[in-house]
């Protein structure tokens, strides 16, 4: 379908809509664009696209991959507002694999003109020209570089890219997602006599789904604590000149992270998940002493949508970001 | 082999954890003893012990707290338990079932006194109760006591902490004290009332709740006001012609008829939640966001709240109660058939006042009609600002349906803002029609707030009485309903039931506004 084709359709539906009343207002304050990959997440990710672009009054572009038989479509979809009934447009483009950036024409021309766009980038590829093209036209970009193979590729990308340009406004869902696992991780050394024992940390544990989430949680202990990584190996360098060790434990198909443990020199303290709560303890000459804590995570949508329509910059997610991608890149 | 043992959390200090700088925590970091007088009132059940387990699940109760219920009926603590876990299951929203480790952690935090609130016996209990939490969930002898029993025994319960030594001079933390409505029935009462606590608790221990001061949209009104260039100009006699603030009930007294016929819909809403709101929408700005900055504001309206004259009270306040009709398609029963209710009732279901405000900014010509009532035709809470028209129509008559701007701020059901303005109509004529833009809350930012109680509980613990009425204010506002009360206690409404259920209120409400030429926004 060419956008000529594309545009006149638009400009049907909303012909077809008034006509039937059916309208309560057109949302068409930003374009929202989406890149879904062929993932087994990929309806849920639409789906939660739909209601962004309901909320924030925006026309949806979805970039799907396309197997060759994926066709350009063009509809329209409704949703409520509070007291109102709000539509939206949403235009769906394939991604061919063989050219990917084939498609930034078209994004181009259906871009509502001199509005912002902002650009979820739900998959792999941070180092396509497709996202380096879809870059420049958004305002506010998500990527999750969790979804990146298990070799942290996507923190590095990610870091590479923040380093050419360092005023994108850039988040990652990887670092967004884990803000409770840092809020557990300071918890476990809020009393006074604990805080002091972190001077002698030895060694930072993180288990779960994907490295870049671990190493994220890290590379911010890392930056609280003021530490560099050192050149040679995956360890972090204290301002003192001591060695702090990272290891990531992978375990497939559990939560984005399961357990963070941090050894120091007599004791291990850990946040493990259960279920919706998470188990703090401290473990010392063989006793363990711990409490539960209710562990409270947002939806992935809300997550994005607050990076998109409104977070500020954060510091700590650049210089974590910076350590991250150091402790996973040799 | 290891074993586990539980530990209370630690004191939260930022300052010396290094992981904690620059994390964001709403998490209430003192820890105390939350004490329930009335723990087994429908208030207890429905709102307050959901709004605690909700503030533990959304992580937001201090690590260390401890909860106790006191009540006349014989519960052991397991009874107690028990019945909360059913509440919550009920009425808790959006926390899941009450069950797993972090059910665990709080029902074990729970415990329960029974006797009377006159009884010195369960007042040492209480004692007893307090110091275990202090050794065990480690509160560091911080207490809230919450009164959430019939307003009768205030006094009572206060006078009791005193005399067993559990008030503010004797407790080891700091000691609060939160009062439900009504404070007192009338300004007598409200006084007797407040010299009782005041005896004991000061005005910064004192939290009287006003829960429609919990809802989003009224501190979204603050922000409307203060964070906006665009309104606060217009916000005047010059530009505002009449304000009408609106809670209204398709509801009728359901199993309240033995409170509700001696209260009436002027104590029950109209002294407390609507005379609030008016002072929000009418205050002048705060020096700051300080409770007691925007508190000194609020109380400053009601100083200026013009007296109603004696003798002229119907052109002022006009009351109403329901007879039978129907409503959502339901049959509903006339008041005074309502349970608990005697059968010729003189009590107002429905009562609505006209006020003028003398100040720089109302200069008294502004009317604020205040209006409430139960079983109306539409379950409503707005406040509506009414601008005044354009000096002059350049587009003579071609615009029929041409209006003066409005602000509506939406309370209840659904919480948002709208605000109507005129636009020209597509065409070659020049018809101006009225369009509004509107404002939804909940999907315009994605998130809900916080349910009333649940920001009003953690306010209290906080320390934090921005949300909480001072006793200047309610005094001001006894003063200013208490001449309509007496006068409608003393004169039998010959009337009622004078509107249906279901419908719009009486015509006399409407014919206190016509006379202005005015009309009541539609419910
Ligand atoms: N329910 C609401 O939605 C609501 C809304 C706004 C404000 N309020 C206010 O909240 C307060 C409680 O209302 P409610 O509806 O929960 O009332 P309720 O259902 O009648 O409960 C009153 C509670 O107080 C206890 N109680 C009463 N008299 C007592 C006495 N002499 N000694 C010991 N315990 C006594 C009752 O338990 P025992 O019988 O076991 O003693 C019960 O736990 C009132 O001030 C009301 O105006 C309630």
């Amino acid at each position: 379908m060419s956008v000529e084709t594309i545009v006149a359709e638009l400009h049907r539906l909303r012909e077809a809509q008034s006509d039937h009343e059916v309208m309560g207002s057109t949302a068409a304050t930003s374009t929202l664009i989406v890149r879904c990959a062929a993932a087994p997440n990929a309806t849920g990710v639409s789906e939660a696209a739909r209601r962004m672009a309901i909320a924030h009054g925006a026309r949806l572009i979805l970039l799907i991959s396309g197997k060759g038989n994926v066709q350009a479509n063009v509809c329209a979809f409704c949703g409520r507002e509070g007291t109102e009934t709000v539509c939206c447009e949403q235009i769906t483009l394939p991604v061919d694999a063989g050219d990917p950036s084939a498609v930034l024409g078209d994004v181009d021309q259906l871009l509502l003109q001199g509005l912002p766009g902002y650009l979820w980038w739900n998959g792999r590829g941070l180092d396509q020209p497709l996202f380096s093209g879809l870059r420049r036209t958004a305002k506010r970009i998500v990527v999750d570089t969790s979804v990146e193979d298990g070799d942290g590729a996507g923190l590095v990308e990610l870091q590479r890219i923040l380093e050419r340009e360092p005023h994108a406004r850039l988040w990652d869902l990887a670092w967004l997602r884990n803000a409770p696992w840092r809020e557990m991780a300071a918890r476990l050394f809020d009393d006074p006599a604990r805080a002091k024992t972190l001077a002698s940390l030895e060694a930072v544990e993180v288990e779960g789904e994907a490295l870049a989430d671990a190493a994220l949680i890290a590379g911010w202990i890392g930056t609280q604590l003021g530490y560099a990584v050192s050149k040679k190996s995956a360890q972090f360098k204290t301002p003192t000149g001591g060695r702090v060790s990272f290891t990531y434990a992978r375990s497939a198909g559990s939560e984005s992270v399961e357990r963070i443990r941090l050894r120091v020199r007599d004791a291990t303290f850990q946040a493990e998940r259960q279920g919706n709560s998470v188990f703090l303890s401290v473990r010392s000459g063989g006793e363990q002493r711990g409490r539960c804590e209710p562990f409270v995570q947002c939806a992935t949508e809300q997550l994005v949508s607050d990076a998109l329509f409104g977070l500020g910059a954060e510091s700590a997610f650049r210089q974590s970001l910076k350590l991250a991608a150091r402790l996973v890149s040799r | 082999m290891t074993t586990t043992t539980t530990v209370a959390a630690p004191r939260v200090d930022g300052e010396q954890n290094p992981l904690r700088a620059g994390l964001p925590s709403s998490r209430i970091t003192d820890p105390c003893t939350i004490v329930l007088f009335g723990a087994t009132g429908d208030l207890t059940m429905r709102m307050l012990m959901p709004a605690l387990y909700s503030l533990r699940v959304h992580d937001m109760l201090p690590a260390d707290f401890a909860i106790v219920g006191y009540s006349r009926t014989q519960w052991s603590d397991d009874q107690f338990r028990e019945a909360m876990k059913r509440s919550i299951q009920q009425f808790g929203a959006d926390v899941g079932a009450p069950e797993g480790a972090i059910w665990d952690d709080f029902v074990r935090r729970l415990s329960y006194i029974s006797g009377d609130f006159d009884d010195v016996a369960c007042y040492e209990s209480l004692r007893k109760h307090l110091e275990e939490d202090l050794s065990e969930f480690q509160t560091r002898g911080n207490v809230l006591y919450y009164l959430a029993t019939p307003p009768v025994v205030f006094g009572e319960i206060v006078k009791h902490l005193d005399l067993a030594k559990l008030g503010p001079e004797d407790t080891k933390g700091w000691c609060r004290l939160v009062i439900e409505k009504p404070f007192g029935t009338d300004l007598v009462s409200a006084r007797k009332l407040q010299s009782q606590i005041e005896r004991v608790f000061s005005e910064k221990q004192i939290y009287r709740i006003d829960h429609y001061l919990g809802k989003e949209p009224v501190q979204d009104l603050l922000a409307l006001r203060f964070s906006n260039v665009i309104f606060e100009p217009l916000w005047n006699y010059r530009y505002i012609k009449s304000v009408q603030i609106t809670a209204a009930e398709t509801v009728g007294v359901e199993q309240r008829g033995g409170y509700y016929d001696r209260a009436g819909a002027l104590r029950d809403m109209i002294q407390n939640h609507v005379i609030n709101l008016m002072t929000l929408v009418a205050m002048e700005p705060p020096v700051s966001a300080d409770a007691d900055a925007l508190r000194d504001e609020k109380f400053k309206v009601l100083r200026a709240t013009r007296p109603i004259p004696a003798g002229r009270m119907d052109e002022f306040a006009v009351r109403g109660q329901y007879g039978e009709g129907e409503v959502a398609g339901k049959e509903a029963p006339a008041y005074r058939s309502e349970p608990d209710v005697g059968a010729k009732s003189n009590t107002e279901t429905f009562a609505a006042v006209k006020l003028s405000i003398d100040n720089w900014r109302w200069g008294g010509q502004v009317p604020f009609y205040l209006r409430s009532g139960k079983r109306l035709k539409r379950k409503n809470s707005e406040i509506a600002i009414e601008f005044r028209n354009v000096p002059h129509r350049l587009f003579g008559e071609m615009g029929d349906q041409f209006e003066a701007n409005s602000l509506v701020v939406r309370i209840q059901p659904e919480e948002g803002i709208s605000l109507s303005f005129n636009a020209k109509y597509p065409g070659q004529a020049m018809h101006i029609r009225t369009v509004s833009m509107d404002f939804a809350y909940g999907s315009g930012f994605g998130t809900k707030g916080a349910p009333a109680y649940e920001r009003l509980l953690a306010d209290a613990m906080r320390g934090n009485q921005t949300l909480f009425t001072r006793w200047d204010a309610v005094e001001a506002a006894w003063e200013v309903v208490t001449p309509v009360l007496e006068y409608w206690e003393d004169t039998r409404a010959k009337d009622f039931p004078n509107y249906a259920a279901g419908s719009q209120g009486p015509k006399a409400a409407d014919e206190l506004l016509a006379r202005e030429g005015e009309a009541w926004r539609q419910l």
